[in-house]
């Protein structure tokens, strides 16, 4: 199977994010825009408000990033 | 016939969906128990308690769950370590955050909860997605409603995930399909005689502690 990079994968998702900005995510009680995401995925945390939430996001993006890994792995791409 | 009690408040985005989601569940139950629901508002703890001491076998939760809890509003626990004894001799399916790693272990471990099934880490899901994320909440309960043991059904509802995470890719749906299989990699079904004692730091001492007794002793001893 191709080894793709964590890079890749953040690629993947910032631009499914940003084709649909406004669809929203939920971790648990805390919620985000496609926009916000792909601006935590990109760094560009500057434009982004509130230091707790973009940490909060960070964790999660990481998260997702791990699961569509294993998805990739099952050679689902 | 068996009674069911199926908790699902509103006081949110988040609850509104998981509340929505419960429906179809409650509209299944009523084919093999009598169904008690509480639902679409905000909850308290006296009127849950009193529900579940009210013969119910089956407790399923929709909404917000913590580590310790199921929560009924913003402020309401409605269940937790302090009441899970109510959990005893009945079986639990929960659609909520975290509450499988502590409140569920606790009331299998505990106060004789027969099963828990639960996540336990956040439920993540996206307005993408929405019937494929009530799908898979749902699809546990609908497997064991078929007769099925909760050991199978944990593994038919990962596998499950997997075919509708690679349905949303096949969509371009990759970050919907990356949440759900996060989820699906946090799911469990505690039940009685299955469950791992989670080791104390204290034991794990203990267990080094003798490990090394007994290789000095055996090196004593020449053997």
């Amino acid at each position: 199977m191709m080894h793709v990079s964590d890079n890749e994968i953040k690629q993947l998702l910032i631009e499914e994010a940003k084709r649909k900005p406004n669809e929203k995510i939920f971790f648990g009680g805390v919620s985000f825009t496609y926009g916000d995401l792909a601006l935590v995925l990109e760094g560009k945390v500057d434009s982004f408000s509130g230091k707790q939430k973009i940490n909060c996001l960070n964790t999660y993006a990481k998260k997702l990033i791990k699961s569509f890994r294993e998805i990739h792995a099952r050679g689902i791409s | 016939m068996n009674v069911a009690l199926v908790v699902a408040p509103v006081f949110d985005d988040v609850t509104g969906y998981s509340c929505d989601w419960s429906n179809e569940i409650v509209d299944l139950l009523k084919t093999s128990y009598n169904v008690f629901a509480i639902a679409g508002r905000e909850i308290g703890r006296t009127e849950v308690e009193e529900a579940l001491k009210n013969g119910v076998n089956l407790y399923v939760h929709y909404g917000h769950g913590s580590e310790d809890c199921h929560w009924g509003s913003r402020k309401v626990k409605i269940v937790d370590l302090k009441n899970d004894v109510l959990l005893g001799g009945k079986e639990v399916y929960c659609m909520n955050c975290l509450s499988a790693s502590k409140l569920g272990r606790d009331a299998v471990e505990k106060r004789g909860c027969i099963a828990y099934y639960g996540y336990t880490d956040v439920f993540v899901f996206s307005t993408d997605a929405l019937k494929e994320f009530k799908q898979f909440a749902n699809a546990g309960l609908k497997h064991r409603l078929l007769g099925y043991s909760w050991k199978s059904t944990v593994e038919f509802v990962k596998e499950f995930a997997d075919v509708i995470a690679e349905k949303l890719c096949s969509e371009g749906k990759y970050i919907a399909a990356s949440a759900l299989k996060h989820d699906a990699s946090v799911l469990v079904c505690w039940e009685q005689g299955s469950m791992q004692k989670k080791k104390s730091w204290l034991d794990i001492i203990k267990e080094y502690l003798k490990r090394i007794f007994k290789r000095n002793k055996s090196v004593c001893c020449g053997v």
